[in-house]
């Protein structure tokens, strides 16, 4: 693995808002053609750190590289050549409001091709479909629900046919059978493009179905990293610690059940 | 650090809003050298601009007109008032004309599309802020200054002076029906008092400020916009300090925008330079 440049790396990364600390020095290296996913408590960083990976957020100290170039100070023109590359679905799905699902999903393709407007509806069609939305480019965004926006977000990260997909949250908000289809896509676009994915998510079965890796985010750092297969039946206490915290919010039931439990013990 | 502690708070915090106040002055001439960076590098973005023309000076003609419309009436109304105390009522229009060619057309114009267009454009591009549609843009491998702040720019800095030159009109306008109607003075007479008085370096002189003021008023209102964050709450807030910012930069470069054209001979140099193409 070490013989292969990582495709994305960080260097203990400190990231600041107004004096208080987020990211206190993270470490983590996306190998190449996987699926890499972080994991992590509401607010721990995150979103954070996955802006550092496309330029949207500049580190306070540590390195960014991309295949092994070192980004960190990169000029915002330097950004603009990088981030070709890259495709970023947001939490938010941050469409633009002013324009149709049609333009939404045409605009990097038009940002950087000069394609023939037939082949540009031609790859929306495509995109849309894949994500499971066929038949809405002329609408508007105020006109979707917040699932259908998210998933026309997809569709606008993976247009160009990037190399490196940032997805943050893909699956909030989605219905199951929805969630799973986004699911497949990302398994799909790494099997046969060999995209390279970071998947930022609270969907544990998301997580398990894509992961080749898995990081686990928690106070600013990495306190855990490890191979998907590894991690899915571990009883690692970190591990461990995040999953019970995430029943506990998700199923106040079983929580109180299991505290029943110990109280008669 | 001890030091800092024994200062009376209100000049701590005096000194942090002077400071942050610097700050933005900074990022507001980078903003700037960003946005003749992409000019020079992608030229102009045509398409967008047009759009952009459209809603910042074409969707701003009606609000010019009543503006310019009414100020020329009054403004006839009070100058005929005070004239007629030296028994010059007349000369209306000499007053009237140079008042509205020099400052009036070009200064209202100015702070209608300031409140109009500055709290439009600030609050879209806030939006887009707080929803991260300005890092989507980014995230996409695209320049917002390029795609967001060019356009309203330059359709502003095009469209002020074209809005000021139908102002001025219709100030004119303005007074010539008040003129008629409440004092019975012929249109003809009146138009002739306002062409003897105002020279084409008047002329020239009001209309070359309104290039910097809508420059000046959607470059700022695009900073104040890009920089919003705090939500919703915080969008409200960019919005009014954007028309405020931009009215006020209007009004005081205005001042010194005419007291540097008062010391350049227009006039003799337009003269010269007609002589030159003749
Ligand atoms: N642009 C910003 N300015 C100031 N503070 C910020 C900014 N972006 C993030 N933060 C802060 O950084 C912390 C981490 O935010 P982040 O959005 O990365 O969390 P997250 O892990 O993605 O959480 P969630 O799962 O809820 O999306 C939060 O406390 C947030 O307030
Ligand atoms: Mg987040």
């Amino acid at each position: 693995m070490s013989a292969v440049t990582p495709v994305i790396a960080l260097r203990g990364v400190r990231k600041a808002f107004r004096g208080e600390p987020v990211l206190r020095g993270v470490d983590l290296t996306v190998a190449k053609g996987g699926t890499f996913t972080i994991l992590g408590g509401s607010g721990s960083g995150k979103s954070v750190c996955l802006k550092h990976m496309i330029g949207l957020l500049e580190a306070d100290a540590g390195q960014v590289l991309i295949e092994g170039r070192d980004v960190t100070h990169l000029s915002e023109s330097g950004w603009i050549d990088e981030r070709k590359h890259f495709g970023m679905v947001f939490q938010g799905a941050a469409l633009f409001d002013s324009l149709s699902v049609l333009e939404n999903v045409a605009y990097p393709i038009r940002e950087h091709r000069r394609d023939p407007e037939e082949r540009v509806r031609e790859r929306v069609r495509t995109c849309l479909a894949a994500v499971g939305l066929p038949g809405i480019e002329e609408l508007v965004p105020a006109e979707l629900s917040g699932g259908m926006r998210k998933r026309v977000g997809v569709a606008r990260a993976i247009a160009l046919e990037p190399s490196v997909i940032l997805y943050d949250e893909p699956t909030t908000g989605l219905d199951p059978a929805n969630s799973r289809r986004i699911g497949r896509l990302i398994r799909q676009l790494q099997q046969q493009l060999g995209v390279t994915s970071v998947v930022v998510t609270h969907d544990m079965e998301l997580c398990y179905a894509t992961s080749d890796r898995i990081a686990l985010l928690r106070d600013g750092r990495i306190v855990l990293e490890g191979a998907a297969s590894e991690l899915a039946n571990s009883s690692h206490p970190e591990m461990h610690a995040f999953l019970e915290g995430t029943h506990e919010s998700q199923l106040p039931a079983a929580a109180a059940r299991a505290q029943e439990d110990s109280s008669l013990a | 650090m001890s030091q800092l502690a024994a200062l009376p708070s209100s000049i701590v915090r005096l000194g942090d809003r002077v400071l942050t106040g610097v700050g933005a002055l900074g990022e507001f001439g980078l903003l700037i050298a960003a946005s003749f960076r992409a000019v020079q590098q992608r030229g102009i973005p045509l398409r967008e601009t047009a759009l952009q023309f459209e809603l910042i000076a074409v969707r701003s003609t009606p609000i010019v007109a009543v503006t310019a419309l009414f100020t020329g009436m009054v403004l006839a109304l009070q100058t005929a008032f005070a004239l007629s105390r030296f028994g010059a009522k007349p000369y209306v229009g000499s007053i009237l004309g140079l008042a509205i060619v020099r400052e009036l057309g070009p200064v209202l114009a100015a702070l209608m599309v300031a409140g109009r267009v500055g709290a439009g454009i600030t609050s879209e591009l806030g939006s887009m802020k707080v929803t991260e549609q300005v890092d989507a843009i980014r995230a996409m491998g695209a320049d917002p200054v390029e795609k967001l702040v060019l356009p309203r720019v330059i359709a502003a800095t095009v469209g002020l002076p074209l809005l000021t030159l139908f102002a001025i009109v219709l100030g004119i306008l303005g007074g010539l029906l008040v003129a008629d109607l409440q004092y019975r003075i012929a249109p003809d007479f009146f138009l002739q008092t306002v062409s003897t008085a105002v020279t084409v370096g008047d002329f020239f002189s009001g209309v070359i400020k309104t290039f910097v003021f809508g420059w000046t008023l959607a470059m700022v209102a695009c900073f104040v916009g890009l920089r919003a964050d705090g939500g919703t709450a915080g969008v409200g807030r960019a919005t009014t300090q954007s028309v405020v910012v931009a009215s006020i930069a209007v009004l005081v470069s205005d001042f010194f925008l005419t007291k540097l054209l008062m010391l350049v001979p227009t006039d003799r140099i337009l003269i010269s330079i007609g002589r030159l193409l003749s």
